[in-house]
């Protein structure tokens, strides 16, 4: 063929390249286009509207459809991110444990005090400045950080501490992330979030599969078999012993081992009982619920006192739990939040070894520290998760 | 014609006071056999008592339940009913204040500053509740050394030692709250708890210490009770009766506070049974410390045993903190005697 | 020969910078039919994210229109549509009186705001029509020799 030939010949493939219609340009991702066009019509039906701004949408725009997403707390309100988020502040242990799950503990500029003492799970993140308590956060030092988002827990601290201070641009998520009922929704809800719904959806994935296979393993337990457990909150948290039951972590926690909880038909939430009621009872094991320990190294002594603190009562051989060595503490560090398939799993061969026979808890622990945790291989060996460990 | 006279009226007085004070035993004592056969593992009558009389030892489920929990709870009780009554009624009477109470010369807030401190500096929990118990015990006394030397400056008067104790209160009461700000949340609930009172600690050691407290002071306090009485015309007048007002008045201070102390370092802080026990003998037996003191430890020991005994049975397995169980009971009985007695009875 | 080269390549840059540049939000409307219906046209570059305000002519109202729901909101004397996306809305009118519709849009993507939408010209110098022209040209050289 003769070079102008050639030529044209190269131009028509070029010309049809151009003319070919282009497939839709976006596929339907639905909440992205319902925001963005409600956005759109909004502004312009009245441009002097005070959100979205002309700019906001030009941003939305150039980021769809990965934007904006919403989410919704556990406080039953709806966020709207246009924009991926940067910096975040959290104000308790739970939520720096749920950004680790998921990667993005790397955003987080700010912590609450008490997570700065917690340099064991959180080797980086406790090097992180300080933003204020739980309950009493440092609103200035939350501004100074200039966030995107701080995270708190669904009920502290009060709004009045905390929201009233800051301006519309920083949002406060209001999530707990250690309630069994809320926990699966809040992980996926922060998957979303940060663009990370793999993450999110892969840790959920090792989380149901332990639920699901406690689940399949008590759940033909004929009534009368169940052990009889009784769940306290260790001594020190009340007046008198502090019984938990329905409503609470720790019923929650045991009743999904399928255990039956003593407390449950004489009262709700938790209350004080009176020991010589735990001694007629005779349950058949204790669990008991401890608030140190756990990561904190230095904590163990604080853990076995727990231990003996019920062991020790008078009378307390007449209880089988204890003169059958079925007294347990666990701490709230490994029972709630991201580990808890990992302690839902040692609880259940608390209860039913026989049943749990093949499988060691201990490892699954492990695995979940490894896995999904910051901290260094030998976290299991230094901190105390849970007693008796069988390390002494 | 039948004449009255003064001596036979006092007589017929004094004689219906001791009635009163029999009375008021007997009731305490029903309300004790009572109360042993409450609680939620469920013993009938006949066995509790039987297991009484066995005496404690057999290691059985019933002897560890009667003889090793509501023995020493029913007896500490009573023990602490009648101390902080007792208290009450000397601190009404040196201080010529209807409203003083043992707790007002800010024991009650040096006790939980004590407590606080033991509990947020790392004494842990109840497991090394000695040194709880030791530190509340430690600052009620240092409490009412406190009030003593500031009162000292001014002279050893009513007014000065409530001043001087409302200042030792609040200066405790803010000590604490700053405890409580720097520790954990578990240590500030461990106080507040520890706060509320309660009688659930009881064991027969911490009967006995009490005990041998109430046993030395007591006597001591009614040997006192003719100088409480003449105290409440006034200083001067007791002065020119022959009362050495200022000891009196100190030596009353002191023995109110180390009983108080005594029973608070055990149970925590119990409040309303010394401010209202003294009022209500008071209305029933009049002002004369000689029958009051006794009978406002009687009523003491009543109002906190009821108490007790329904805030642990009302809701059974639930306890109910006795501290707001007497505010409870306290308070609508009080009013109740005050709205029907027409005279003044202060 | 040179010259020839030179001229198509001209042509064909033209084309390539002349396409994206003119993209906008274009109007066809049709004549109205047997019940007074008007159907009314519009069409946007590929890949647009961006709000049109129709504003109604008098004597009419709007009878329905193909795009989402969601993205539509028809209040008094105009309608607003939100395009994620969307090549074309076709949307109907009701009425009688002049068809002349004036609207505005905002491409929120490219950052253009509030341009009028163009009438849609016929056919003219559409890319198809250049490329045939070339090589009619090319032809006709080709024949010369």
């Amino acid at each position: 063929m003769k070079n102008s030939h050639l030529f044209v010949f190269w131009l028509l493939i070029a010309a049809l390249a151009f003319a070919t219609p282009a497939s839709a340009a976006y596929e339907n991702d639905s909440e992205a286009r319902y925001l963005i066009s409600q956005d759109i019509l909004g502004y312009l039906r009245n441009a002097d509207q005070e959100e979205p701004t002309i700019n906001e949408l030009y941003q939305a725009a150039s980021l769809y459809p990965e934007y904006p997403r919403s989410i919704n707390d556990s406080a039953g309100n709806t966020f709207v991110f246009y924009q991926p988020v940067k910096k975040v502040v959290i104000l308790n242990n739970n939520a720096a444990d749920a950004l680790t799950v998921i990667g993005t503990d790397d955003l987080i500029v700010g912590v609450a005090e008490s997570l700065k003492e917690n340099s064991l799970q959180f080797p980086e993140t406790s090097t992180l400045p300080s933003v204020g308590k739980w309950m009493e956060p440092d609103i200035e030092a939350i501004l100074a950080l200039d966030p995107d988002l701080v995270i708190a827990y669904g009920s502290w601290p009060d709004p009045e501490k905390l929201e009233t201070h800051l301006p519309n641009d920083i949002p406060v998520i209001r999530m707990d992330f250690y309630k069994t009922e809320t926990y699966r929704s809040e992980m996926e809800a922060v998957g979303h979030l940060f663009n990370k719904e793999e993450n999110a959806d892969e840790y959920l994935e090792w989380y149901d599969h332990y639920f699901d296979l406690v689940n399949e393993r008590i759940q033909d337990i004929p009534e009368e078999e169940r052990v009889r457990v009784y769940a306290e909150a260790g001594e020190g948290q009340s007046f008198g012993r502090r019984a938990y039951s329905t409503g609470t972590g720790l019923h929650d926690l045991l009743v999904a081992a399928g255990g039956v909880n003593i407390a449950e038909e004489y009262i709700d939430g938790y209350a004080d009982v009176e020991t010589e009621w735990i001694i007629y009872q005779k349950p058949e094991s204790v669990l008991i619920w401890s608030g140190k320990g756990g990561y904190k190294t230095d904590e163990r002594d604080l853990v076995i006192s727990q231990y003996n603190g019920f062991t020790g009562i008078t009378g307390s051989d007449k209880i089988p739990a204890v003169s059958e060595g079925r007294v347990y503490v666990i701490t709230s560090s490994f029972a709630f939040g991201s580990s808890s398939p990992a302690a839902l799993v040692q609880v259940g061969s608390w209860l039913y070894p026989s049943r749990f026979e093949d499988i060691d808890a201990q490892s699954v622990h492990e695995q979940y520290l490894e896995k999904y945790t910051q901290t260094a291989e030998d976290v299991w060996d230094e901190g105390t998760f849970y007693y008796p460990d069988g390390k002494d | 014609m039948h004449k009255k006279t003064v001596r036979s009226g006092y007589i017929y007085r004094a004689q219906r006071r001791l009635v009163i004070l029999g009375c008021l035993t007997i009731l305490l004592l029903l309300l004790a056999g009572v109360a042993a056969t409450l609680g939620s593992y469920p013993l009938g009558i006949a066995e509790v008592y039987r297991t009484i009389l066995a005496g404690p030892g057999s290691g059985l489920d019933t002897e560890i339940i009667v003889w090793q929990y509501r023995l020493p709870r029913v007896i500490m009780a009573i023990l602490a009913g009648a101390a902080l009554g007792f208290a009450g009624a000397v601190m009404q009477g040196i201080l010529r204040n209807p409203l003083a109470s043992p707790f007002t010369l800010g024991i009650a807030s040096a006790a939980s500053f004590g407590a606080s401190l033991a509990i947020v500096l790392g004494a842990g929990f109840a497991g090394s509740g000695s040194l709880i118990v030791g530190n509340a015990f430690l600052f009620t006394l240092i409490a009412a050394a406190a009030v003593y030397g500031l009162a000292r400056y001014r002279g050893i008067s009513p007014e000065t030692m409530i001043m001087a104790g409302i200042a030792i209160m609040y200066l405790f009461s803010a000590m604490t709250s700053f405890l409580q700000y720097i520790g954990t949340s578990e240590d500030v609930h461990e106080v507040v708890f520890w706060m509320l009172g309660s009688l659930g600690r009881s064991t027969w050691n911490t009967v006995i210490v009490a005990g041998i407290i109430l046993c030395l002071i007591f006597p001591a306090f009614m040997y006192m009770a003719r100088n409480f009485n003449t105290l409440a015309a006034g200083d001067e007048a007791a002065t020119s009766l022959g009362v050495p007002v200022e000891h009196v008045r100190i030596t009353g201070m002191a023995g109110a506070s180390l009983l108080t102390a005594a029973v608070i370092c055990f149970t925590g802080t119990i409040g309303f049974i010394g401010l209202v026990a003294p009022h209500i003998t008071r209305m029933v037996m009049g002002g004369d410390h000689r029958y009051l003191l006794p009978g406002t430890a009687l009523m003491g020991s009543l109002l906190l045993l009821g108490a007790d005994s329904i805030g642990r049975t009302i809701m059974a397995p639930q306890i109910l903190p006795v501290g707001i169980m007497t505010s409870f009971l306290g308070v609508p009985f009080f009013i109740y005697l005050f709205l029907r007695r027409r005279r003044d009875y202060w | 020969m040179p010259k020839t080269r030179i001229l198509l390549l001209i042509m064909i840059a033209l084309m390539i910078f002349a396409f994206p540049a003119g993209a906008q939000a274009e109007r066809t409307i049709t004549n109205s039919d047997a019940n007074g219906v008007i159907t009314v046209r519009l069409v946007f570059p590929e890949g647009t994210i961006g709000g049109v305000t129709e504003e109604i002519p008098s004597g009419y109202e709007f009878s329905g229109t193909s795009h989402p729901t969601n993205q539509t909101l028809v209040e008094d004397k105009r309608i607003y549509f939100a395009v994620i996306g969307e090549e074309e809305i076709v949307y109907k009118l009701k009425g009688t009186g002049k068809t002349e519709i004036s609207g505005t849009w905002i491409d929120f993507k490219e950052e253009v705001n509030e341009t009028t939408v163009k009438k849609h010209e016929t056919p003219g110098f559409g890319l198809p029509a250049a490329i045939i022209t070339i090589a009619i040209i090319a032809l006709l050289r080709r024949q010369k020799r």
